[in-house]
Order: structure tokens, then C-alpha cells, then sequence
């Protein structure tokens, strides 16, 4: 939106006669007043607030949220472009022509690994591995979850009973050792890393949604909608899931930090994605045993994932804050 | 109370048969890498004969339903079949590891409790002071760390960079546990075990603590005259602390499991390492034995928090015997 319109507006409708919020007081804010013409107001067509304009209000007013999401942008942009930048002014990402260890440098901001390797552009490459592994995990979990906590919230009994028997079955291993047993089944590899920790999420988000449905589908817009002959999948996806879907974004968003953790943890031991493909978790294994000599290969590649867990780790608490009702000012 | 308590039990059952299926579904051939009798075998020549030695050892040419059965009632007796490698039963592996995982586990516990509920007791009755946003910054931080990251920051620190700065004169142990175990070496495993844990229980501890601090009773006990002191610690903290212990008790169990990541960082001889260690070397039957057993113990664990709950809480069990 752009200053002097929003500057024009203040002269020619001051608040007292702008538009007004549902519970009769002028808004202020000036995302709401922006869709607002000069004039418009007399003709009785206030903006409404939805959920989403609201929560976006508030969502703005929270600092740390919105660091945590221009770090992501920042990274997802970083990391995007590397082809354009990194080549051209560092080393690349698996090449090892400056053969041996080397503190870092003007050359070699974050120094070289024990083979030559750039830790900077390695850095910055080990990025896709993360975000496309906690982006592409996640939006597995989110699939599954919404599919079975659909099954046992909406049509409930015995299904519900199963669906959640199963869950509780995933919630009684330890996460770690579930997903190392995955890949060995799996075999490790890339691909097989998403795979493995998205089958591990889904029962976490089933019981988010399993509990949105419970207290949406007695709803009466439900029962109108079922009179009128909607078939279940349009019910469940046109009335429940918009009425649902909050708590599934936070807990998805929150859920990307821990998946880029497990993701980083398992390539650590050697069980996620394989050399020479540049990840955070096994640039670390290949730092262990020079810790003393080469502390900057452990300290970066360690500190990416901490900023990028943590990034989406506010934008999620950020999220629950701007989208909960309970919560609001 | 007792209903409360049979129903509970009964509800684990088919949780356990789920967890023995998925396993017993790993044990048919070709679902996991490596062929068994190849992988038994090991260096030695396969003949025929040893291969149906094998296979009349296993099972392995029995019905699937048989088989389960069998299954089943070897791990209901303790048997949970010999090692790959080690030509060992699994179930003494478990033994000897299983009481390093244990004494790592309570130790990370003891820290847990200890600084994550001072911190949230700070936190809560100091709100919004410097403590407080000391606190919440850095239990933020806490839960974004990967833990192998941070057992390794502290093996660099307090092993390599405090041993320069000293001289040489001090620095902690960074691997293993010592022969007979002691104290010191348990020192950083156990702070990284329970570095995640401890960051939730100051954030649960917190939360808790405010909600109880803005109760009626809280506000009486402070018009009786009662001192603040009194008050946060007889009144608001015994109600606050039920959810705190809950999740400490939930989180033993887990811990108590095993910790894949912190013992393999610090080479801690442990049950988690020990299913690593397995995982390489395709060691399927310690693999799946230390699963069946971590999730037991976890179950176990799980249960009597929620009995303990129940007899702390009556309107658990009264909710419970209602439905």
C-alpha cells in the first residue's frame, strides 16, 4: 500500500466516520482501510475481517514472527540463486582443488574442509537439502494426518478406534529410533529421508484435526449443508477443513523446524542423504573428528541449522498467537 | 481406582500386539536388506544342510500366522532370539547396555528437573523481568538446537578449549564413561540428554505457574496475609507442578529407551548406540529386540505416570469410570 494514498485517506475520512469492525469501532489499521475508496464508505460495504486479514494483523505486530519469516525468505532466496553468485566469487560446493584444511578466509569465508571443500558454498547449498526435506516431509505428514484424522474424526467408531490404536502406536516409539529403523528398511538415501520422517508425523497432525473435527461437525451450517445433499468429501473439505485448518498450519509450520533437526540428526549418523550431495547433519559427522584442529567446520554448519529451526520455530509460535481466538487482543 | 487401573493395562494390549506385528512384519524375508540366513551365516560356507538348520531354528518356512504366534510368546518369554553377529542372545546384549542407558537417563533427569523447574518457578513469579525474557529467549534457542550439535560444542568447549586455556590442567571427558563409571564423565552427556526436556519443562513450569498465580485461592492466600514466599510455594506451586511432572515422568521414559544421538556423539556404551551400531551392521534380530524392549518400557513408564496422575488428580479417574 502506498504512503500517500493511505496519507490522502486520513484527510478525507477521519476516523471517527470510517469504516467500523464488528463490534462497532473505527479500524484503524491500515490493511483494512486500504481496499477502503475515498467515498466508498457511505455506499455501506465495509471490508469484512476474515480470519485470515485478522490474523495477518496481528501476526505483523509480533517482531519475532516476523524475523523468523524474513530469515526463511532469506534463506529460500540465498539458496535459490547460489548457481548465480556462488560460483562466480567462491569455490564450489564439491570441489576440491585447494586440497587440504585452511582457516577461514577472505577467500574461504567460513574455511575449507578436510578435503578442500568450500564450507561456505557448502553451507548454502546444504540449505535445499534442509528445506526441501522439512517443506516435502511435512506436506507428507499434513497428507496422511488429514486423511486419517478425517477417517476417524468424521465418521468415528470403529475406524476411529483403529485409526487412533495406530497412532498410539507410532507415539510409543522413540522418534530417532523410528526413523533410523525406517531407512534401513528404506535404505538411505535423499528421497527416502522425506519419505521416512513425513510417515512419522502424520499421527500428531490426525489428532489435530481429528479434534477440529469433533468440535466443527456438530455444527448446524454442517447439518444444512448435509440436508441439502452434500456428499461427505464436500463437506469435509468445503465446511470442516476451513474451519479446521488453523491449528494444522501452526503445527505444520512448527513441524518443519523438527523435520529440517531429524533430517540434519539422520544424515549425522550417516542414515539420510549421501555424499556428495552437501547436508548440514553430514557436514557435521565429517567435522567430528577435527574438532580440535578445524572447530569452523562444526561451528557453521551447526549455527545454519539452529537460525533456520529457530526461524520456523517463532514463525509457528507467531502463528498460534495471530491465529488463536482465545487469544485475541 | 482399580477399574481406572484395569482399563489402562487393557488398553496397552493392542498397542503391544500392533508394535510386535509391525516387527514380526520385518522378519519375513526380503522386507529388510540382506538375506537372513546369508547374514547368520556370516563368513562361514552355506550348505544346504545349514540352511535348513536355519530356516527349522526360525521358522522361517512355517505359515506367517504360526510364525507370529511364535513370535509372540518368545518375546512374552524373554527370548528375543541371538544376535547376527555376536552369536549372543539378544536379551544379554540388552542387559549389559540397558543399565548405561539408565544411570545417562536419570542423570539427565536429575538436571531437568532441577534447573528447568527453578527456571520456570524465575520466570513465572519475575514476569517480565530480566530473568524472564532470559528464560524464554533461551529456551527458544534450547528447542531449535539439534542435540548433536550442541554434545558437540560442548566436547570442543569444555575437552578441547578449556584444556588449552588451562594449560592442560583441566578439561572434562568427552567420551566413554569410565571404568569403574563415574561422575565426571557422566557430566556433559547428560547435560545434552537433557539440554530439549529441560527447555520444555521451564516453558510448561512457567505457563503453569502463571495460570495457578492468577487463581481465586491465590488471591485469598494473599489477603489472608500469607508471605509471597508462602504463597508461590505452598499454594501455586503444588497445582502448578501436576502437568510439569507428567511430561518429566512421560519424558524418563523415553530417555530411559535409549538416546541414539547423545550416546553415539559421546560414545556412550548404551542401549541407543547399541541399535546404531546394529542398524549398520544389519544386525536385525539386537535391532528389533532393543525396539520391542524400549517400547515396553515406555509403555511401562507411561502407565504409571497415568496411574500416578489419577490417584494425584481424582477427577481423572472419576472422568474415566464415567464414560
Amino acid at each position: 500500500m502506498s504512503a500517500d494514498r493511505h496519507h490522502t485517506e486520513d484527510e478525507q475520512d477521519p476516523a471517527s466516520q470510517g469504516p467500523l469492525d464488528v463490534e462497532g469501532h473505527p479500524i484503524r489499521d491500515e490493511a483494512q482501510r486500504a481496499p477502503v475508496l475515498p467515498g466508498a464508505a457511505e455506499v455501506a460495504q465495509r471490508p469484512s475481517r476474515t480470519l485470515w486479514g485478522d490474523a495477518f494483523i496481528r501476526l505483523r505486530k509480533n517482531k519475532l514472527a516476523i524475523a523468523g519469516l524474513v530469515w526463511v525468505v532469506f534463506v529460500v532466496v540465498v539458496t535459490l540463486s547460489a548457481d548465480l553468485w556462488v560460483p562466480r566469487y567462491f569455490a564450489d560446493p564439491v570441489s576440491t582443488e585447494f586440497a587440504g584444511l585452511e582457516s577461514p578466509s577472505a577467500d574461504h569465508p567460513f574455511g575449507t574442509d578436510r578435503i578442500g571443500r568450500d564450507v561456505f558454498s557448502r553451507v548454502i547449498y546444504g540449505a535445499r537439502v534442509s528445506l526441501a526435506v522439512g517443506i516435502l516431509a511435512v506436506s507428507i505428514s499434513v497428507l496422511i494426518g488429514l486423511i486419517m484424522g478425517a477417517l476417524s474424526g468424521y465418521y468415528g467408531g470403529l475406524l476411529d478406534a483403529f485409526v487412533m490404536r495406530t497412532a498410539d502406536i507410532f507415539f510409543a516409539f522413540p522418534y530417532v529410533l523410528f526413523a533410523i529403523v525406517l531407512l534401513a528398511i528404506l535404505g538411505p538415501s535423499y528421497r527416502n529421508v522425506f519419505i521416512a520422517i513425513g510417515i512419522l508425523g502424520w499421527p500428531s497432525i490426525a489428532r489435530v484435526f481429528r479434534s477440529s473435527i469433533l468440535s466443527v461437525k456438530e455444527n448446524e451450517y454442517v447439518d444444512a449443508a448435509r440436508a441439502m445433499g452434500a456428499s461427505d468429501l464436500r463437506i469435509m473439505t468445503r465446511h470442516i477443513l476451513p474451519n479446521a485448518i488453523a491449528p494444522i498450519i501452526v503445527y505444520g509450520t512448527m513441524s518443519i523446524g523438527g523435520a529440517i533437526i531429524t533430517e540434519a540428526a539422520l544424515s549425522y549418523l550417516g542414515m539420510g542423504v549421501q555424499p556428495p550431495t552437501p547436508s548440514w547433519g553430514m557436514m557435521l559427522s565429517e567435522a567430528k573428528a577435527l574438532m580440535g584442529p578445524a572447530p569452523w567446520l562444526t561451528i557453521y554448519p551447526g549455527f545454519a541449522i539452529l537460525t533456520t529451526v529457530l526461524a520456523f520455530v517463532l514463525m509457528g509460535d507467531g502463528l498460534r498467537d495471530a491465529l488463536d481466538v482465545k487469544m485475541k487482543d | 481406582m482399580l477399574k481406572y487401573v484395569v482399563r489402562r493395562v487393557l488398553q496397552m494390549i493392542p498397542v503391544f500386539l500392533g508394535v510386535t506385528l509391525l516387527l514380526f512384519m520385518l522378519r519375513i524375508p526380503g522386507f529388510l536388506p540382506g538375506d537372513p540366513i546369508q547374514l547368520i551365516v556370516g563368513e562361514r560356507e552355506l550348505t544346504p544342510a545349514l540352511r535348513k538348520q536355519i530356516e527349522e531354528k526360525n521358522r522361517l518356512n512355517d505359515p506367517l500366522p504360526e510364525q507370529y504366534v511364535w513370535y509372540v510368546s518368545n518375546i512374552v518369554q524373554g527370548d528375543l532370539g541371538d544376535s547376527y553377529q555376536k552369536g549372543r542372545p539378544v536379551a544379554d546384549i540388552l542387559t549389559d547396555k540397558f543399565p548405561n542407558s539408565f544411570r545417562l537417563a536419570f542423570a539427565a533427569i536429575i538436571v531437568e528437573i532441577v534447573i528447568g523447574i527453578l527456571a520456570g518457578i524465575i520466570s513465572a513469579v519475575k514476569q517480565y523481568s530480566f530473568w524472564d525474557v532470559l528464560v524464554t529467549l533461551s529456551t527458544s534457542i534450547l528447542v531449535s538446537v539439534p542435540v548433536f550439535w550442541l554434545g558437540l560444542l560442548l566436547q570442543m568447549f569444555f575437552g578441547i578449549q578449556v584444556r588449552e586455556w588451562t594449560g592442560g590442567a583441566f578439561s572434562l571427558p568427552i567420551t566413554g564413561m569410565g571404568d569403574p563409571p563415574d561422575l565426571v564423565h557422566i557430566i556433559l552427556p547428560a547435560i545434552t540428554l537433557a539440554s530439549v526436556s529441560t527447555a520444555y519443562v521451564a516453558r510448561i513450569m512457567r505457563s503453569q505457574m502463571l495460570e495457578a498465580m492468577s487463581q481465586d485461592y491465590i488471591r485469598t492466600a494473599k489477603a489472608k496475609g500469607l508471605t509471597e514466599r508462602v504463597v508461590v510455594f505452598r499454594h501455586a506451586l503444588k497445582n502448578a507442578l501436576i502437568p510439569v511432572v507428567t511430561f518429566i515422568g512421560i519424558d524418563l521414559g523415553f530417555l530411559m529407551g535409549g538416546a541414539i544421538l547423545t550416546e553415539s556423539v559421546f560414545q556412550w556404551p548404551g542401549v541407543g548406540r547399541e541399535i546404531y551400531l546394529a542398524v549398520l551392521q544389519r544386525d536385525w534380530p539386537v535391532v528389533m529386540g532393543g525396539v520391542i524392549v524400549i517400547v515396553l518400557i515406555v509403555m511401562l513408564v507411561n502407565l504409571i505416570v497415568d496411574i500416578s496422575y489419577a490417584i494425584l488428580d481424582p477427577r481423572i479417574r472419576y472422568g474415566g469410570a464415567a464414560e
